[in-house]
């Protein structure tokens, strides 16, 4: 006679927790996402200075949102998700939670540099003035400061779990200032405008801008994808690089 | 098309040094970081003892 057996597969979610099954994969994402950065930044810039109208208040220098905007919004998800990964690190002890944090924070910098810089360049024309001290440029500027702190603070500390979870720390308690810069516009008398898109509520702008802002967007999604799996794996290769199964993956020479 | 010539285009209706300006340095940027990043990877795969890095890329020594 014959036994049925039912098995029971547990599904392991830890089983992508560690870096041994990370750095593969991360090999495999990085092409994909730079290659789908490019395209859909051509794309986007095609639609932003070739589609998308004249805007009848500002004229041409308006087209630094399809830069100004989807950098502005990275630089608070990347921060986001480096809460998250923090969290995670804290909570579970995962290690690969922090490394996924760390590799996440320069190109976060990156964003904010550019948001900030082509902010005051819109700023100029627009405003009359590069910079002013108020509620948003100002806590976005804490922001780049929270960034570079988190950066330098986890380069600071030799140990590297002590590293890892000072680090996680700060970004936490820095979390505070991504509400703070998002509401500004709200909270505050500020010279910079509201928010031109909601969830909630139709654009307040032309389809075809609408349309450059959304593909540049995704393109800086990619390129934050591409970058920090990159990165991920900088960070493995230093941290396990007297591990067996890197060498194994490497090919004996 | 928006704009009537190439000098049109390039001039921006007169914010081109607000608008390319804006532009150069952020994939300027771009560029900076993954440069960093690239050469970082291909330090770091050397000196693991092989002349090759972890894409199966051949390294010059």
């Amino acid at each position: 006679m014959k036994k049925i057996v039912t098995e029971v597969i547990p599904l392991n979610f830890w089983k992508y927790s560690t870096p041994k099954t990370v750095f593969p994969i991360a090999s495999k994402v990085i092409p994909m996402a730079f290659l789908f950065a490019v395209i859909l930044c051509v794309a986007g810039i095609y639609v932003g200075f070739f589609v998308a109208p004249t805007d009848f208040q500002q004229g041409e220098v308006y087209r630094i949102i399809f830069i100004h905007v989807p950098s502005a919004w990275m630089s608070m998800f990347i921060y986001i998700i480096i809460v998250f990964w923090s969290l995670m690190g804290l909570i579970f002890n995962t290690r690969l939670s922090f490394m996924m944090a760390q590799s996440l924070a320069p190109t976060g910098a990156v964003m904010t540099v550019i948001a900030l810089w082509t902010g005051a360049l819109w700023g100029k024309p627009t405003w009359g003035t590069w910079w002013v001290w108020d509620a948003r440029l100002t806590s976005e500027l804490i922001l780049l400061f929270l960034y570079i702190g988190y950066i330098v603070l986890g380069a600071s500390i030799d140990d590297i779990r002590r590293s890892d979870r000072t680090s996680a720390i700060l970004a936490l308690i820095g979390a505070v200032n991504i509400p703070i810069i998002y509401f500004s516009v709200e909270w505050w008398s500020t010279l910079h405008q509201g928010a031109s898109i909601s969830l909630t509520a139709a654009p307040k702008m032309a389809a075809s801008m609408f349309l450059g802002l959304c593909l540049m967007s995704l393109s800086f999604w990619m390129y934050t994808i591409g970058a920090a799996f990159y990165r991920l794996r900088i960070v493995i290769l230093k941290r396990e690089k007297s591990s067996t199964w890197l060498r194994e993956f490497e090919g004996a020479p | 098309m928006e704009w009537a010539s190439l000098t049109e285009f390039f001039r921006m209706g007169g914010y081109s040094i607000y608008v390319w300006g804006s532009y150069c340095v952020s994939f300027f940027l771009f560029f900076i970081e993954l440069y960093f990043m690239f050469w970082r990877f291909r330090e770091l795969s050397k000196t693991e003892g092989s002349d090759k890095n972890l894409n199966g890329d051949v390294i010059e020594a």
